[in-house]
């Protein structure tokens, strides 16, 4: 199974890296996509389906791959293109760090968060230092991500790989479904994800009212 | 009784989303959090003697969640009356029309039912999604008003603390795939009470690493600094009764879930945990008394009053003194809300947030300016009021366990905080106003709403009741359960 597993997380991580270097926005949220059909397959190959296991687990695994797999590569695609159309823009024009730049840092990150995962003392004796390893770049990449990009897509995009890289950690460590917690941390990704849309579009379309009280400093 | 508890918000949410004025969506929110507030004191009654387990085990109340519980009901219910104060205008211009008050009333709903279902859990999984839960509903309910500035707070607010809560998950995650490594089953594995009795046999490593996501994760939903830029804006630009709610009892729900991360992580290496909080309680103090100095929007000096008083609270866990930290908890949302409310008074009628253009308060509106000087200088610990009395009981327990230069540090912060609040309080209640006087629509706020908070700060001060004492103390038990 590692062997799949370990292609699996190189996909995650070249989506990670692939959407962190590129400014046109529909790219990145079919990265995302990918993503989530990637997130939908990897319990299935980290916990492992066989002879020996029970009916009600490949249940719950298949719930849960199905649940992700809706939400992650169908919804919220779709939820994000339908903000993109009304916001009218593509591209990610000001990061506050350029692109170029950021692909150096990302590297960085990477190798940080390789280093970081196999001196961290994690409970699970066994988990592989390869998927915590990927799980913390992706991590980190999409802190970097969110705090970098101006775009309000683009850091609802940053959350996501957040999100993706919770899944990485959470199964590699607890190798076993738990519906309340999966189906609950779904559900709420994708309502934050509506209510960020929401605000997204809101705020491009908000009347300037009242402005707020200025600082003392900005005294005419 | 603990799904009665949730069930009523729900029900109130659907009723609030159906009601087609705008006074019947008000009565539905004062009637609907009056009601949630008698089932949870009902249920709480029986959860100080012994924790009540609900759903197989999933939902959890004790001592420590029951007190929570009563804070966020009884600070809910009161903003319900004032929010009523509050939209008065509004509905008389038809800028607050029965759509923007059903889209109030559910959020409103949803944003209390969010907080129960984080205090009653007793899966840590399903407390994460509660909490997140109420970032989602509070956010939409701060951008009500549908201004840049306000969307823009929104917005901020709900992505800094997503992404932090992200991280609190990692935590939890850590810390219930240690508890299955010393041998807790695959089912209760996500069930504080194993994780709680699992704990002497944790190894020390993991939880603490789990600790510092969730320090991180969850103190950044407490505004603690340096974590905390999100919040002044939230709660300045949010509709006041939204804001009294924010301050007064969100900020103490997830230092909840932090504290519930005390009694696991401390049988590890007492200390250690407590020590880690230190830091980021005298920060959050150092950090809000600079900000209050130049302050001038009203409700943003509130806020940064909230990002103060959870330092203090989390000086007050860190101490080890629990007890009084939850004593600090309750004045702190007493407090807050009166002085919320008051400052939304006053705000409304001079139409501005700017300090410098309230003046001669108390002649303008005597209960709101009365009010807002007597919360004000209650809440930077003047005495008699309660809020001196819990800072005093913090500072004496870290004396007493050798914190003496977080101590210090808490006086000079304390100290800045209060000349310069004070200097505020004084120049908006007396100095005569130089213009003409305002004129703004305001209902200013009922009597009852000032007296009964300002009562409560007053009594608490002087007098300890025995029943609150035995409260706090089983509340505090439980956080402090693996200390010898």
């Amino acid at each position: 199974m590692t062997e799949y597993a370990n292609a699996l997380l190189v996909v995650l991580l070249a989506l990670d890296l692939y959407m962190v270097s590129t400014s046109r926005l529909d790219a990145c949220i079919r990265a995302s996509a990918l993503q989530g059909i990637v997130l939908a397959a990897l319990p299935f190959v980290l916990v492992g389906v066989g002879a020996g296991s029970s009916a009600s687990d490949v249940l719950h695994l298949g719930a849960i791959a199905a649940g992700t797999l809706l939400v992650k590569s169908v919804f919220i695609p779709w939820l994000l293109f339908r903000a993109l159309r009304d916001l009218g823009s593509t591209r990610e024009f000001e990061p506050f760090v350029s692109l170029h730049l950021s692909q150096l840092v990302n590297g960085a990150l990477c190798g940080a968060a390789f280093w970081i995962a196999a001196v961290l003392p994690w409970p699970t004796a066994g988990a592989s230092t390869m998927a915590l390893g990927v799980g913390l770049a992706t991590l980190f990449i999409g802190v970097y991500m969110t705090v970098n990009r101006r775009k309000t897509v683009s850091q609802v995009l940053g959350f996501l790989v957040i999100e993706s890289a919770l899944l990485v950690i959470g199964w590699t460590l607890l190798r076993q479904p738990s519906l309340i917690l999966e189906i609950g941390a779904l559900l709420d990704v994708l309502v934050a994800v509506m209510v960020m849309g929401i605000l997204a579009t809101r705020l491009e379309a908000a009347s300037d009212g009242e402005q707020p009280v200025r600082e003392v400093g900005d005294e005419p | 009784m603990l799904v009665l508890m949730l069930a009523i918000p729900a029900g109130c949410a659907i009723l609030a989303g159906l009601a087609r004025r705008e006074r019947t969506v008000l009565a539905v929110c004062v009637l609907g959090s009056l009601a949630a507030a008698a089932a949870t004191v009902a249920a709480a009654a029986r959860a100080f003697g012994r924790p009540v387990l609900a759903l197989g085990g999933q939902l959890l109340l004790d001592a420590l969640s029951a007190y929570h519980a009563l804070l966020v009901v009884g600070v809910f219910a009161l903003s319900s009356v004032y929010a009523c104060f509050y939209f008065a205008p509004a509905i008389a211009s038809g800028s607050f029309d029965g759509r923007k008050a059903r889209r109030f009333g559910v959020l409103w709903f949803l944003f209390l039912g969010s907080m129960l279902v984080t205090l009653v859990s007793n899966n840590v999984g399903l407390m994460w999604v509660g909490m997140e839960a109420t970032t989602i509903a509070s956010a939409l309910l701060v951008c009500l008003d549908r201004e840049r500035p306000a969307v823009r707070a929104a917005w901020t607010y709900l992505l800094m603390c997503s992404v932090a809560i992200a991280l609190a998950l990692l935590g939890i995650v850590v810390t219930c795939a240690e508890a299955r490594g010393v041998g807790g089953d695959d089912a209760s594995i996500f069930l504080w009470t194993t994780l709680e009795g699992l704990a002497p046999e944790l190894r020390p490593g993991p939880v603490r690493l789990a600790f510092l996501f969730a320090v991180v994760g969850y103190g950044t939903k407490a505004g603690l600094a340096p974590m905390h830029s999100w919040l002044p804006d939230a709660h300045g630009q949010a509709p006041t009764p939204v804001s009294a709610v924010l301050s007064g009892v969100l900020l103490n729900c997830a230092l909840y879930c932090l504290s519930r991360f005390l009694p696991i992580v401390e049988p590890s290496g007492p200390g250690w945990a407590t020590g880690v909080l230190v830091p980021f309680g005298v920060l959050s103090m150092a950090v809000a008394a600079a900000f209050i100095v130049h302050e001038r929007d009203v409700k943003r000096l509130l806020a940064f009053h909230s990002v103060e008083h959870m330092g203090i609270i989390t000086l007050g866990l860190g101490f080890g003194a629990s007890a009084a930290a939850l004593f600090h908890t309750l004045n702190h949302s007493v407090c807050k809300m009166l002085t919320f409310f008051c400052a939304g008074a006053l705000a409304q009628r001079y139409g501005t947030h700017d300090m410098s253009r309230m003046r001669g308060t108390l002649r303008a509106l005597p209960i709101a300016g009365g009010g807002f000087f007597a919360g004000l200088v209650a809440l930077i610990g003047v005495p008699p009021f309660s809020v001196f009395m819990s800072e005093l009981w913090i500072a004496k327990v870290g004396i007493e366990r050798g914190h003496v230069a977080a101590v210090v540090a808490f006086f000079a912060a304390a100290a800045v905080v209060f000349v310069a609040a004070f200097r505020h309080a004084v120049e908006m209640t007396w100095t005569d106003p130089s213009s003409k006087p305002p004129v703004g629509p305001s209902r200013g706020v009922g009597l009852a709403l000032v007296a009964a908070p300002l009562a409560v700060l007053v009594v608490l001060g002087l007098w300890m009741p025995p029943a609150l004492g035995h409260v706090l103390d089983s509340a505090a038990s439980v956080i402090e359960s693996a200390r010898p």
